[in-house]
């Protein structure tokens, strides 16, 4: 076969290239361009002699005179394929001397692999980049999105595959999957993708003819294939964003022999055995073992997982594929606009509703006629924050591929149920949320969950449960996130704690709650030694921040032993709060209800004073701080009087605290607006929004009024100073 | 609609301080600002207080759904503040560029007319005894034998102070 050290292959590479370029590009009615194509490919023809591959390249000769006879597109689309998989096969056999893959043309299966090098001496061609106008930047954005789509639903197929094996129609959906991504970065020209996509639909293929089980080493490589495939294309979008030259993913070499071997493994039904030897001795680096154990895995996980992870996942592609929407995409920016507006109208509907002037002089037909538009505007605003929303499966499903590879990765065997992935929230929020759901499954895989062995030693089941589900609660969404490993260590808490001089003390004081809010402090990480998948310096801090950021609260709860689970909750959608407004003087605030947890009247006897001034309450023989909204922003005219007060017990992170208002006026729904800069410190107001009156009410900022607490409190309780 | 947009089509005056000047009145003596800043003017209306900002900031005001804040300007360059009647303006600027910049109000006791000053009327700023108004004079307008004090409005708003807190708030 070809010496690697001879050109010709290499320059019938680089011809093969521009052969393929014209066929895809070039008008090929025109018998210039035929011709120019017929005297390449003889050239390619002439410099194969000897090679394996001359026959391939014969028949591309010939179906290019069938196609410029008849002039049939069909056939130079064929002759288009054949050169492109000529080329890559060229490629390849060229710099690393593996067989050409079966699927690339009649001819070539039957010249079984004769030769084949170690993967050691594997490398991909390096391929110049390309220089791509903004035009081909678009295709190519558009492109990476595309395929990512599609990478996300090959692996839901892949996933549920690994439980029950996948039937024709998902064998063709993951074979359409990569053969759309093969199809259209060939035209892009993005080798690395196009030889991954190539080569994994070269064993798709063998399953659809069924020469090949996508099971065991199969499905593994596809699994890998798809994971490769998605940070090759994430990479490329980020290179291609920033004008910089194509990544190279040192890894893929040795995941296309992988691919090719397991695809070799199987070509024909009837010399299997002797296939697979030869595969093993040629690439004996290629580790067989996986196999072993991912059956071996999969039939531990097989009993109880399989009913609500696969059917989880089914469902998520009956809901693509069965029912057909039309949809339309609608830039985001308009969707913004639209809803910022009916926001507006809400506002104003109520002030002209409301206004006394018309009340006066409303007759009947007025009052009816008005109670109408009420209406209508409110069905108007609920169908305009749909449209905003979308429901969190999709961030879900990803999950389910996260906990996978992360149990491989960590040799613990975890199975992850989900639940509520139809639940819908703001899409823009659905986006956000990923990044810390990931962060905290990699800590709950890492931290929470322990080995095989310890489970059983511990009497555990060996399989441990995750556990991820959502839920609608009141006019908030909570996230739920549960494991059933060792819980929250609240010993190795305190003392790392201690050593970040977090806190002075043993913290024995310090109750279950407040241990478990250290660990959202920054630079916080009880992982004793810095592992690949956590612990990293960002820690439970950047988790907390992201979700308070989206005006959301994290809660944690945890048993020794038995594991540890957080929720988040999140409002439905950023842009309108329900809120309590409040009075102070002649001012007034609006509380966002997330945090209320109660109002009261206070009574004189309540209240205490202690040394400095620091005011506390006591509410059902429950202590908790006081604040008084007057003082706190210096109202002028506030109510002193305790009588002539109110009491709105708030709760943040997981502390109460109370705080005094002269009076509470309504429950009223408002659009939230940012109070931009310039305002100084104002980080006690969460933003502003316009009342039903017109004019601006201000949003308390819950969280940042306990760090108020903490400040005051700052001398003898370091708790309160960090979490401000 | 979009008042900004047919001011900003207006020819911007190659040098530098030559152009229209929208002329307002703060305690005794008038001052101008530069027209392709305004975006409108505004009655006085309802402001809200808020709470911890510095004390030049009056407040927010809702500019026909938009949050903004409303700088006082009698605060701003020391002076005393004096109750206010239906004379008061707020007059809603644009600072910075149109994509990132902020729109503000800034409260004055009276507007008074748009006017053109041409370079050879303007002055170069005097020495002032206090140096928090000095670095907000562009320079000194001479018209009818009244002179205006020609502010350079996005240091007005932005200047030291404004970024200061701004970077306390992120």
């Amino acid at each position: 076969m070809s010496d690697p050290t001879e050109p010709s292959p290499i320059n019938a590479t680089e011809r093969l290239r521009q052969l393929a370029l014209d066929c895809v590009l070039g008008d090929l009615d025109s018998p210039a361009t035929a011709s120019r194509l017929r005297e390449g490919l003889t050239t390619v023809v002439a410099a194969l002699a000897g090679n394996a591959l001359q026959p391939v390249a014969r028949n591309a000769l010939e179906a290019l005179g069938a196609a410029g006879s008849e002039q049939e597109r069909a056939g130079l689309l064929h002759l288009g394929e054949l050169i492109d998989g000529l080329q890559v096969a060229l490629a390849r056999d060229h710099n690393q001397s593996v067989a050409p893959p079966a699927v690339v043309a009649s001819p070539v299966a039957s010249s079984a692999p004769q030769q084949a090098a170690t993967p050691a001496a594997v490398s991909v061609p390096q391929q110049p980049t390309p220089g791509r106008d903004a035009e081909m930047v678009d295709l190519l954005i558009d492109f990476v999105a595309e395929s990512l789509e599609g990478i996300e639903r090959a692996d839901t197929i892949l996933l549920a595959a690994e439980q029950t094996s996948a039937d024709a129609e998902q064998v063709n959906a993951l074979f359409r999957v990569f053969h759309s991504i093969k199809g259209v970065s060939g035209f892009l020209d993005i080798a690395e993708v196009t030889h991954l996509a190539h080569v994994t639909e070269a064993l798709l293929d063998q399953v659809r003819q069924g020469n090949l089980e996508l099971a065991g080493e199969a499905l593994e490589v596809v699994l890998e294939a798809s994971s490769s495939m998605r940070g090759t294309l994430e990479a490329l979008r980020k290179a291609a964003t920033q004008g910089q030259p194509d990544p190279t993913d040192a890894a893929l070499p040795a995941l296309l022999v992988r691919i090719e071997s397991a695809s070799a493994a199987a070509v024909r039904p009837a010399p299997v055995a002797s296939q697979a030897s030869a595969t093993d001795a040629t690439s004996n680096s290629v580790s067989r073992e996986p196999i072993a154990s991912t059956a071996q895995s999969g039939a531990a996980a097989g009993g109880p997982m399989e009913a609500p992870t696969t059917a989880a996942a089914v469902s998520g592609v009956e809901h693509r594929t069965g029912r057909v929407r039309d949809t339309v995409k609608v830039d985001l920016e308009r969707v913004d606009s639209i809803v910022e507006m009916v926001g507006e109208l809400i506002i104003v509907e109520s002030m002209v509703v409301n206004a006394p002037e018309l009340s006066r002089l409303a007759t009947a037909k007025l009052r009816h006629s008005l109670s109408q538009m009420t209406k209508i505007s409110r069905d108007l605003q609920n169908a305009t924050m749909r449209m905003r929303m979308v429901p969190l499966g999709g961030v879900f499903r990803k999950m389910t591929r996260l906990v996978r590879d992360l149990s491989r990765a960590t040799g613990k065997q975890v199975q992850l149920d989900l639940d509520g992935e139809g639940t819908e929230m703001d899409r823009s929020m659905v986006e956000r949320i990923e990044d810390p759901l990931v962060h905290m499954i990699r800590n709950a895989i890492d931290h929470g969950i322990e080995l095989p062995e310890e489970r059983r030693s511990l009497g555990k089941p060996a399989l441990a449960t995750l556990r991820l589900s959502a839920a609608h609660e009141g006019g908030s969404v909570a996230i739920g996130l549960s494991d059933n490993g060792r819980g929250l260590p609240r010993d190795k808490i305190l003392k790392k704690a201690r050593e970040r001089g977090l806190i002075r003390d043993a913290g024995e004081a310090l109750t279950d709650q407040d241990v478990y809010a250290l660990i959202f402090l920054p630079g916080f990480s009880t992982a004793n030694q810095v592992t690949e998948i956590s612990g990293r310096g960002v820690g439970m801090d950047v988790v907390k921040r992201s979700v308070e950021d989206m005006r959301g609260r994290v809660l944690v709860d945890s048993t020794r032993g038995e594991g540890t689970s957080f929720k988040l909750i999140f409002p439905l959608t950023l842009a309108i709060i329900d809120g309590m407004l409040v009075t102070s003087g002649d001012e007034r605030y609006i509380i966002p209800s997330l945090a209320i947890v109660e109002s009261l009247q206070p009574t004189s006897e309540m209240l205490h004073t202690v040394g400095d001034g620091t005011e506390l309450i006591r509410v059902r023989g429950e202590i908790l701080p006081l604040l008084r909204l007057g003082t706190l922003f210096s109202v002028p005219a506030a109510a002193q009087a305790t009588e002539q007060t109110r009491c709105v017990i708030l709760e943040s992170a997981g502390r109460k605290l109370a705080l005094l208002v002269d009076d509470i006026l309504a429950q009223q729904q408002v659009v939230i607006k940012p109070l931009g800069n310039g305002l100084g410190n104002v980080e006690l107001l969460a933003g502003a929004a316009i009342l039903p009156d017109g004019r601006v009410g201000l949003i308390l900022n819950v969280d940042r009024l306990g760090g108020q607490l903490g400040r005051r409190r700052g001398a003898n309780n370091d708790l309160g100073e960090t979490a401000a | 609609m979009n008042p900004d947009k047919s001011l900003q089509e207006q020819p911007r005056s190659a040098s530098g301080a030559t152009g229209k000047y929208m002329t307002f009145k703060l305690a005794a003596e008038e001052y101008g600002l530069e027209i392709l800043k305004v975006r409108e003017l505004i009655g006085l209306l309802e402001i809200t207080r808020v709470p911890r900002a510095p004390d030049f900031i009056r407040g927010l005001i809702n500019l026909r759904g938009k949050v903004i804040p409303v700088v006082d300007l009698r605060i701003k360059f020391g002076m005393p503040t004096v109750e206010l009647t239906s004379q008061n303006v707020i007059i809603v600027v644009q600072i910075g560029s149109t994509s990132t910049g902020l729109t503000m109000g800034i409260l004055v006791d009276e507007v008074l007319e748009v006017r053109a000053i041409g370079e050879q009327d303007i002055e170069p700023p005097p020495n002032f005894q206090s140096q928090a108004v000095a670095d907000f004079i562009l320079g000194v307008g001479k018209a009818d034998k009244r002179i205006i004090f020609l502010l350079d409005i996005d240091r007005v708003l932005s200047g030291a102070e404004a970024s200061r807190v701004a970077d306390a708030i992120r």
